[in-house]
């Protein structure tokens, strides 16, 4: 080893200068980055300024518009037609992870402290109301008339107002729906159940046909995934999170039936590891072929039947089913909403509202849904022939969304939601009985509802 | 076991089973890892696991760059990294000088100081930095993560560095003064050169140590493109895809540079470490 | 090093002001930007602060979001966790690390290879390390199903991260694989004090390999097996990176540091959170002022 010393110190000493070569570089670099943000709020470092400001008139006026990368390429195509269609404003944007947690956190970081550097959101439906009672949203009541509105689906409009006020607009939504082994069910010659008890009778003889070994696949980690889950059983069982007066109802005697079914299809039916199954999780298990059906959203549709999948063809989809209380099915409904921050100029507030007339026309509407397959929110675009050809599901699809639901809306919701999580997780994982799991939930969620 | 008899060999094989063992059980991991990352996508969730692939693909490769910002994950923490252990050592070199090697009063307590700096808990002191680097609009800025990570780089380079000016024999700098150098002149011209391999050592310690934070990174860099990599990685996973493959790839191309670092100077980076933590 | 200081003639009045002047730069930024957000989340942690709120003015309320986690249910059961895990992750890295320091403390072939395969959990990222580890723990393909099924442990795959056992046996498989080896370094650089010849003593008195441990090497090895302790200690005290990115906190894993970052950044309490955040600084800061008493002679010696 000692011969090696001097060639590692040589190495070494070579290193530091490339390194702080390499570093000198490193900090150019930040100071410019600081320099850019100084005087201006427009842009992020490192963002894809894609659209470059050379040889344009100079009255534009910039858009800085921030949404998941899960959607970026479609909304992008979107965009860069929006800015070929006028000269007055120009659209930028600003993508962020595709993760629900991290979007909700950057977006409540910067408008928390008034910042300006975003006009325009993609926001999911659940974070409306906390958004709004924080009193970030425009308020969108002044620039759009219901001739706007009225061509969406009302679920997603009611979602998008709060306190009466339209402080926001559907973009796009989605919903849960029960996709399920044609094969199987056809090899059994059964029909498509509507109960959960009908669907673990058929799981029951399932198993061992055409390689299905789990009766049910879902998801039950401790995640907003599993809010989605747990909602729509309370729902389809009768029962519900909060009173039409918005006290806390969660240990009804409903509610413990709905997490009893649910429990039941963890330990008798999923795949052992569901309680940690997000979304991708459980579809991986599904496309293995092994599960008879999958409670999923929408996009799983065709997502579900990809090159990796190994039950392409072989899947169907209905409605959620329902349990002993429950008289029609819900699904969960999500989706994204543009909302405008509050703190910009009327300005800018009145051209981000004509970049969002522009999204939500008809025609933008059908053309997103035609090249990122996100089921739009305006309904005349179900019963486009075109969109149609393309997504056939969609001409059942659209009764299940207007069945939709939306998560209960609180301003805490981001603190109702992790009640639920954690109470309802340690249910299903057996930590914590039932009953006593809702009563200790009722008795969180009461705590900060007062 | 220089002095090895017949009689020792049962004892040297059950010697070596455990060193294997123990080494095999370090291993392991990155072995798993790197078979996951190029294994075919239909072979990573093979019942029973496939541990060898049949045959090799290096589409999670490029994926890893192609579908995320993995090359921008790489220069951002490296950016950050590189300039965190180049500002410590900058600034903490003469402090070292100083608290090794010159006599003042208080010295115990700016030692016991510094070093009880180098522990703060990153969570302490997250919401005032998060507060004032957004008062700065230095959120998702190279300064706004390398600001925060000086503040246990630096307190760590100089309790090392005063570790490595302390153990120089002393003398030197009496020598130096009657040469007629001056304090300045002994720390630039003495005593930094004689300590250039040290230099390096705690360089290579607080590199590690800057480029594997995380909760700052997490925190202060919310804009994907300015993501480090061990967040970066950390946030594969989306509604969308599974991406296991993706992971094992992008963590087999972070830890083979820094594995290789390792191999090659692990002499150095021993000598820091163990020179910090233990009474000689 | 010993004190024999001798007092020299035109530096020595200068060498206190050079030593303050040449620590100054440093001392500057850490004031900045260390020891004042300690203050301030001191300060913090005194009122009433949703950032989702505003209008309320974030008024002082005194302790009471200190006196709020001990009503906390969720709090308790974050510091009660914290402490098991602390406690079982720094016994086995103890156990573990002490083992194979003993074993790499003789001269064998390969004895290079070992010590650098050892530094590769150390240098590799937790959040890396937490990744790779969740994948072998998965339900469905993980490594860690398939070893246990072969050698008969198991008979069908169990999902590991599904129960609060599971989860916490994982967690802590995973904290040791990282950091028994770093362990096993320091205390190897304390063995490595002990002279050969002290054995070779004891051997020719006829001592046994046992009573050698005993009276040689325990006594010898003590101060730095405790000072590697202590750090493992504050360390796994503050455990954050690992259980976010493995478990998220889920199956009652959630850490005193992943419940604090969680009001912080998730519900933007910055009142409670950074009470929270205080209470681990508190805890951290008494561990390091023990550390440093063991370190004691060392920070006295460099006084000289």
């Amino acid at each position: 080893m000692k011969e090696n010393l001097k060639r590692v110190l040589g190495l070494g000493l070579t290193l530091i200068m490339v390194l702080s070569l390499a570093a000198c570089g490193g900090k150019a670099q930040t100071e410019n980055v600081g320099n850019t943000t100084e005087g201006t709020t427009t842009e992020d470092s490192g963002k894809e300024g894609t659209v470059t400001e050379s040889a344009e008139p100079t009255e534009k006026i910039t858009i800085n518009f921030s949404f998941d990368q899960g959607v970026g390429e479609p909304t992008q195509e979107i965009v860069d037609q929006f800015n070929a269609s006028q000269d007055k404003i120009e659209v930028k944007t600003v993508l962020l992870p595709q993760d629900a947690n991290v979007v909700h956190d950057d977006f409540v970081n910067k408008l928390a402290t008034g910042d300006t550097s975003i006009d325009i959101m993609g926001l999911d439906v659940v974070y409306i109301a906390e958004f709004a009672s924080a009193g970030w949203l425009a308020d969108l009541g002044q620039y759009f008339d219901n001739t706007v509105t009225d061509t969406m689906i009302k679920g997603t409009v009611d979602a998008a107002t709060y306190d009466g006020k339209l402080v926001a607009m559907p973009w796009f939504t989605n919903s849960s729906v029960l996709f399920y082994r044609k094969d199987v069910l056809e090899k059994l010659g059964a029909e498509v159940p509507t109960t959960y008890d009908g669907w673990m009778k058929l799981a029951d003889n399932a198993v061992g046909i055409n390689g299905i070994e789990y009766g049910a696949d879902f998801q039950a980690s401790q995640s907003e995934a599993l809010v989605c889950n747990w909602v729509e059983y309370v729902w389809n069982h009768g029962g519900d999170i909060f009173d039409s007066n918005g006290k806390p109802v969660i240990n009804s005697t409903q509610n413990v039936a709905a997490t009893t079914t649910m429990k039941k299809l963890v330990d008798e039916y999923a795949p052992e590891g569901v309680t940690t199954y997000a979304e991708t999780e459980s579809e991986q298990v599904f496309k293995e072929g092994k599960c008879l059906f999958i409670r999923d959203w929408s996009g799983f549709w065709s997502s579900g039947q990809g090159e990796d999948s190994k039950v392409t063809g072989m899947i169907g989809a209905t409605t959620l089913p329902i349990g002993e209380g429950g008289t029609e099915p819900h699904s969960c409904l999500g989706g994204l909403d543009l909302v405008v921050n509050t703190n910009i100029s009327d300005t800018q507030k009145e051209a981000a509202a004509e970049f969002i007339r522009y999204m939500v026309s008809a025609e933008t509407q059908k053309n997103m849904t035609l090249i990122s397959s996100q089921p739009p929110v305006v309904k005349d675009v179900y019963k486009d022939a075109e969109i149609l050809e393309k997504i056939p599901f969609y001409a059942d699809f659209y009764s299940v969304i207007e069945g939709g639901k939306s998560r209960p809306q609180s301003p805490k919701y981001a603190k109702v939601s992790d009640a639920i999580q954690r109470h309802i997780h340690q249910a299903l994982t057996g930590e914590v009985e039932i009953q006593k799991a809702l009563d200790d939930l009722q008795a969180e969620v009461e705590e900060f509802s007062k | 076991m220089s002095k090895n008899k017949k009689n020792d060999i049962p004892k040297i094989i059950i010697f070596y089973a455990f060193v294997s063992l123990f080494v095999g059980i370090i291993v392991l991991p990155f072995f798993w890892q790197f078979m996951t990352s190029i294994k075919p996508l239909s072979e990573i969730a093979a019942m029973p696991a496939k541990w060898i692939p049949s045959y090799v693909q290096v589409q999670f490769y490029i994926n890893v760059f192609t579908k995320h910002p993995f090359h921008r994950y790489l220069l951002n923490s490296f950016i950050v990294a590189v300039t965190t252990t180049l500002l410590s050592i900058l600034i903490g070199a003469s402090a070292a000088y100083a608290l090794a090697r010159l006599r003042f009063k208080g010295k115990k307590f700016m030692l016991m100081a510094i070093l009880s700096i180098s522990m703060f808990p990153t969570i302490a002191t997250l919401s005032p930095i998060y507060l004032l680097l957004k008062q700065l609009h230095l959120i998702n800025k190279y300064a706004g993560l390398i600001i925060p990570y000086i503040t246990f780089a630096l307190p760590l380079a100089i309790w090392l560095l005063t570790n490595f000016f302390s153990q120089l024999p002393k003398g030197f700098e009496e020598a130096a003064e009657i040469d007629g150098c001056s304090r300045l002149g002994i720390f630039f011209r003495i005593m930094l050169p004689l300590i250039k391999p040290a230099i390096f050592s705690v360089a290579l310690i607080v590199f590690i140590n800057a480029w594997n934070e995380y909760i700052y990174a997490l925190t202060f860099m919310t804009n994907d493109l300015m993501r480090t990599v061990p967040v970066g990685i950390a946030l594969f996973p989306s509604n969308y895809e599974l991406p296991w493959g993706d992971m094992a790839a992008g963590s087999i191309v972070v830890t083979v540079p820094l594995i290789i670092m390792v191999l090659i100077f692990q002499k150095k980076i021993i000598a820091g470490l163990t020179t910090g933590g233990i009474k000689e | 090093m010993r004190k024999n200081i001798k007092k020299h003639n035109f530096m020595s009045s200068t060498e206190a002001r050079d030593a303050w002047l040449m620590m100054a730069p440093a001392l500057i930024v850490l004031l900045v930007i260390a020891v004042y957000p300690i203050i301030r989340t001191f300060w913090l942690s005194m009122h009433e602060m949703m950032l989702t709120d505003p209008s309320s003015g974030y008024p002082y309320i005194g302790f009471k979001n200190y006196f709020n986690i001990l009503k906390d249910k969720k709090a308790i059961e974050a510091i009660l966790f914290t402490l098991k895990f602390t406690a079982t992750t720094v016994s086995f890295e103890l156990i573990i690390g002490y083992a194979a320091a003993l074993i790499m403390n003789k001269a064998f072939r390969g004895k290079g290879l070992v010590r650098a395969a050892i530094l590769i959990p150390w240098a590799i990222p937790t959040s890396v390390s937490a990744l790779m580890w969740k994948f072998i723990y998965n339900d469905q393909y993980g490594l860690f199903n398939d070893v246990l099924y072969r050698l008969g442990v198991i008979h069908s795959y169990k999902a590991w991260l599904s129960t609060s056992g599971g989860s916490f046996m994982a967690l802590v498989i995973t904290d040791v694989w990282k950091t028994a080896p770093y362990m096993a370094l320091l205390i190897l650089a304390g063995l490595q004090m002990i002279s050969e010849d002290l054995y070779e003593a004891a051997k020719i008195d006829g001592a046994g390999v046992i009573k050698r441990f005993i009276y040689i090497t325990l006594p010898i090895a003590k101060n730095t097996v405790i000072v590697a302790l202590l750090f493992r200690t504050l360390d796994a005290f503050r455990v954050f990176d690992l259980i976010s990115v493995m478990t998220g906190g889920a199956n009652r894993t959630e850490s005193i540091a992943v419940y604090s970052y969680k009001n912080l950044m998730k519900f933007l309490d910055f009142g409670y959170g950074s009470a929270l955040a205080v209470l681990i600084f508190i805890v951290v800061f008494i561990i390091s002022l023990i550390y440093m008493r063991f370190l004691g002679n060392k920070l006295t010696d460099m006084e000289g």
